[in-house]
Order: structure tokens, then C-alpha cells, then sequence
């Protein structure tokens, strides 16, 4: 990704050059990455408030490690990978038995009821099933690769799987997207 | 139905899907709400909370 796609400034430059509180430093941070974030979350969770909670448990980590982060012009894709990372990780816990029986009301949480106000056509409905159906891993490959334009080789770094992998799953996804898809044509 | 559709034609269809779908976030919390929750969490007085406590393996 480019660098000025990392945009504005980072937190720890704030710092330096505002001189400002920490408290102040992070709600610069957060107002600059927030709303890219969130809808990186919202669709790999499929869950608004799982989405949320990635994102904060992201910022958190991200805020505290941000020493370890060299290259100031990484800061985008590596906020990225934390909270996609962190955004699987909630999701995998709700697939499983244990977060089913903890928090059963997620299962019924995406599907219905979208905004009503919006119109949503028969395709756009026939994908937001497919893609609900996918696992989060390969939510999150489509959602990098496709959504955020990263290249197969960054989402596979983002995701921490090899590459062919990450062919692996988008070939595999864009099956079942192209199946539903194609279904629901008029 | 007609033939089968490029891989082209199918990342565009599935690109405008999801800019749509990233777009239900609209009872999200605010990026101010977020960033108050982030602060009460690493920031110099610490009073956290979290949107949903029992997120498993979180804290």
C-alpha cells in the first residue's frame, strides 16, 4: 500500500509535535482510522457488535504496541492485520459450540434484518447469504484482497497464512459467491 | 440464466456487494464513543469498559 494512503499523522508524531495528552493522541488515532476499520470488521464478523468490539480490542492492542512499529508509513496495513486478525478470531469463537451456547443470539444476528431503508435487490441478497456462509478465514481474504485492494501477497502476510493458501480460499469463495450469485439473476 | 459470468464481471459484482454490505454500520458507536473507550482503557485514567464484557479470551 502507499504511503499516503497511510495518511495524516501518526499518533506518536502527534505526540512530538502537539505536545498534546495521551488522552487527546488517541482520540486522533482513533478518529483517523475508525470508520475504515469498522467496516473491515463488519464484514468480516457479519456481527455490528462483534465488529465493535474487534475494532476496540484492535485499537487497544495496536495503541500499546505502537513502539514496535518502524515504518510509520506501515501504520495502515498494520492496523489492518491487528484488527482483521482480531475480527477472525471473534468470529471463529462464535462458530464454535462453546460460543453458541455463550452467546446464541449472534446466529440470527446478520442475515435479518438489514436496513430497511435501503433497497436490496435479489443478487445483493443471494451474496449477503454466500458471504455470510463463508468461514471468517476466507471472509477475511475476500474482504482484503477484494474490498481493501490489497495484493494476494500482503493479504497473505495480514493474515499470517501462506500465499497459496490465500489463492486457496479466494478461489474457493468466489465459487460459492459465483454460484449464489448466478442463482439469483433474474 | 445465462452463460457463466468472467471473473472480472464476478469481483466487480462481488467489490460492489461488499463497499454496500461495509456500509451497515450505521448504529455502530461513534468514533468519539469508540476512542472514549479506548482511552478508558490505555489511556492516562483508566475506567474501561467494553461494549460486549464476555467476548471470550479478550482481557
Amino acid at each position: 500500500m502507499s504511503t499516503t494512503e497511510t495518511g495524516g499523522v501518526t499518533a506518536e508524531r502527534t505526540v512530538k509535535v502537539e505536545g498534546a495528552s495521551s488522552d487527546a493522541v488517541i482520540a486522533t488515532f482513533v478518529a483517523e482510522h475508525y470508520d475504515r476499520l469498522l467496516r473491515l470488521a463488519r464484514l468480516v464478523c457479519q456481527d455490528k457488535s462483534d465488529a465493535a468490539d474487534a475494532v476496540q480490542i484492535g485499537l487497544e492492542h495496536a495503541w500499546r504496541r505502537r513502539s514496535t512499529l518502524r515504518d510509520e508509513r506501515r501504520l495502515k496495513p498494520w492496523l489492518d492485520r491487528i484488527v482483521v486478525r482480531e475480527a477472525v478470531r471473534i468470529s471463529k469463537g462464535r462458530r464454535s459450540w462453546l460460543g453458541r451456547l455463550l452467546r446464541p443470539q449472534v446466529e440470527v444476528g446478520w442475515i435479518e434484518p438489514p436496513d430497511r431503508q435501503r433497497p436490496e435487490p435479489s443478487t445483493m441478497v443471494a451474496l449477503r447469504v454466500a458471504f455470510e456462509r463463508l468461514s471468517p478465514e476466507q471472509r477475511a481474504v475476500v474482504t482484503l484482497h477484494i474490498h481493501a485492494g490489497y495484493t494476494v501477497a500482503e493479504t497473505a502476510a495480514m493474515v499470517g497464512a501462506p500465499t497459496e493458501t490465500v489463492r486457496s480460499r479466494l478461489r474457493l469463495a468466489r465459487e460459492r459467491l459465483r454460484q449464489e450469485f448466478e442463482e439469483s439473476r433474474p | 440464466m445465462t452463460g457463466r459470468m468472467s471473473d472480472q464481471r464476478l469481483d466487480f459484482e462481488i467489490r460492489q456487494f461488499l463497499a454496500w454490505q461495509a456500509e451497515e454500520i450505521g448504529d455502530a458507536p461513534s468514533a468519539t464513543e469508540m476512542a472514549a473507550r479506548v482511552k478508558a482503557r490505555v489511556g492516562e485514567s483508566r475506567t474501561g469498559f467494553r461494549l460486549t464484557p464476555n467476548s471470550p479470551g479478550s482481557w
